[in-house]
């Protein structure tokens, strides 16, 4: 009961920032709200051997994060999709614009490298950090991140919109 | 660094809205999940392991169609309670539901719900808002439990929607009775008339149905208008007496089946019957009748005897809320001669209509002059307080 009731406590504090992860991952809400919930039933199911609420988030972002790169490679939901409100070229690095091109952008990349840049440019984690969640090295951590900026510098154009992608 | 990239990330995840969380279909699914490992731990072998990855999808979302069992949740007692802005006052506790403003609300035992100045639905506890996605004219609860209920507008129909504000999911969705005739304009659309326990009653386009919410199944029991019926509680509906008239449509009969036999006993437009169905409280649809005539103003009743309680003349203007018990129910009271119509919060003893001020001059009873004229505060009726204008 005691389980159940910090699992409880747990999930519904950090449910929302759980979705808005499994979100920029997925760009798609439905599929957003089914990754959180299958992560936090892996969470359910392994609480008595995470105890700390710290582990228990790293725990369920790598299940969301993993479960997502799964789905990825079997489900359909990588193939591309319209988009009739994307101009044929970003304006400027100031303009919202740039932010609709960027992550129209985002959304082609493999969703490892897409998780990178989640846990590195929106979640503030260190490198090791992310590579605890990807539970991969480091040094993937770093090499993954450089291919997505690589990709989006030359889709994008460099001098538009990521000329300090790549500099800490 | 790249301010692009996390301006990026950040606005498209502070855009989108979390669902509600559905914990209790997670733990269950986890607890499913760890029964049988357990079980399959015994079985063992290469069988055993198909079946995890078969059962494993098939509980990801499990979906339990029943109401909960009343446990008593977060907001179980009623107080009294009213909602300023953005602010809904439940006693003494505040409930920031900022930015949203609360325009109409209900509380169940899990939190309550409310529409904002766009009609969406929103959930609000001690643990946050969150919008349900979903947008209503009107919202309707029982006087205990998890339940509410609203009426999507659609083109063509209208969908009736009980939703368990516990569980985070949806009981009902039917559109039954609910088709818009083509080219016409509804002079009322369809309502929900009433929670009660685990019986909605739905005013459809074809009549009045009442749905049992376990079986999510109904039944159509009276071909009367939209508006006909006004409350059921405790089994007892009150409605319209004749049937078939056009509003102000104000007197009332109260009965246990909708009949044009009943005698009608009570006069009032809008119904409000207490838990047991004891006592009864009526008012206007518009909360400034220009000229009164002698049927509007709030009433209170003695269901069983008819008796006409005295409601105090302090106040010329009174709103009810919502009940406490079967005994008490609180409502906001304009203060007869206020020229600043300021407004308290009363909490008012059916069998005598005494009332003790449970919140002096909490609002004001005034209307903007342009549409929609409704107060600047809410009680839990699940509509607004609305100036008509007719």
């Amino acid at each position: 009961m005691a389980e159940a009731t910090a699992f409880a406590e747990f999930a519904t504090s950090r449910h929302g920032a759980l979705f808005r992860y499994a979100y920029l991952l997925t760009s798609d809400r439905g599929l957003a709200e089914d990754l959180v919930q299958e992560a936090l039933v892996k969470t359910y199911v392994g609480w008595h051997r995470l105890r700390d609420p710290n582990n228990a988030e790293a725990y369920t972002r790598r299940a969301i994060t993993t479960t997502a790169i799964g789905w990825w490679r079997r489900k359909s939901w990588r193939a591309e999709r319209p988009y009739d409100d994307v101009p044929d070229q970003p304006v400027s690095a100031d303009d919202a614009t740039a932010r609709v091109w960027l992550w129209r952008e985002l959304q082609k990349l493999p969703p490892r490298q897409r998780a990178a840049l989640v846990l590195r440019y929106y979640e503030d984690l260190t490198e090791p950090q992310t590579a605890e969640i990807l539970g991969c090295s480091v040094g993937t951590v770093k090499s993954q991140v450089s291919d997505a900026l690589k990709k989006l510098r030359t889709r994008l154009g460099s001098d538009v919109v990521l000329k300090a992608g790549v500099t800490e | 660094m790249n301010d692009l990239l996390r301006d990026t990330l950040a606005e498209r995840a502070a855009g989108t809205e979390p669902p509600p969380l559905d914990l209790d279909g997670i733990i269950a699914a986890g607890n499913h999940r760890a029964a049988r490992r357990r079980t399959l731990g015994i079985l063992g072998g290469a069988v055993a392991t198909a079946a995890v990855a078969v059962g494993g999808a098939s509980v990801l979302r499990p979906r339990n169609e029943q109401p909960q069992p009343a446990h008593p949740g977060p907001f179980t007692p009623r107080r009294a309670t009213f909602a300023l802005g953005n602010e809904i006052h439940y006693g003494s506790e505040v409930i920031s539901v900022a930015p949203h403003k609360v325009t109409a609300f209900v509380q169940t035992d899990a939190g309550f719900v409310f529409l904002n100045a766009d009609n969406a639905i929103h959930v609000a506890d001690r643990a946050g808002v969150r919008s349900l996605g979903k947008s209503a004219w009107r919202l309707t609860a029982d006087h205990r439990g998890n339940l509410v209920a609203w009426v999507e507008t659609h083109n063509d129909q209208g969908e009736s929607v009980v939703y368990d504000v516990a569980a985070g999911r949806e009981l009902v969705r039917t559109p039954i009775g609910n088709k818009f005739p083509k080219y016409a304009s509804l002079a009322h659309g369809p309502e929900i008339v009433a929670l009660d326990g685990n019986t909605a009653y739905f005013g459809t386009l074809d009549g009045l149905y009442r749905w049992d919410i376990r079986k999510n199944q109904g039944e159509l029991i009276a071909k009367v208008s939209t508006i006909a019926v006004r409350a059921v509680t405790a089994g007892q509906i009150v409605f319209q007496q004749p049937l078939e008239q056009r509003p102000p449509a104000v007197s009332l009969a109260v009965a246990k089946t909708v009949s044009a036999t009943a005698p009608a006993r009570f006069s009032g437009q809008q119904a409000f019957l207490s838990p047991a169905a004891r006592y009864l409280f009526t008012e206007t649809d518009d909360a400034l009748i220009s000229i009164e005539p002698g049927w509007a103003g709030p009433k209170l009743y003695e269901v069983e005897t008819g008796r006409k309680i005295k409601l105090p003349y302090a106040y010329d203007s009174l709103f009810f809320g919502q009940w406490l018990d079967d005994d008490r129910f609180i409502a906001a009271g304009k203060r007869r001669f206020s020229e600043a119509a300021e407004t308290d919060l009363l909490v008012v003893t059916a069998a005598t209509g005494a009332v003790k001020v449970a919140v002096p001059n909490f609002s004001k009873l005034i209307f903007s002059t342009t549409p929609p004229r409704i107060a600047p505060f809410a009680l839990p009726t699940g509509g607004p307080i609305i100036d008509l204008a007719e």
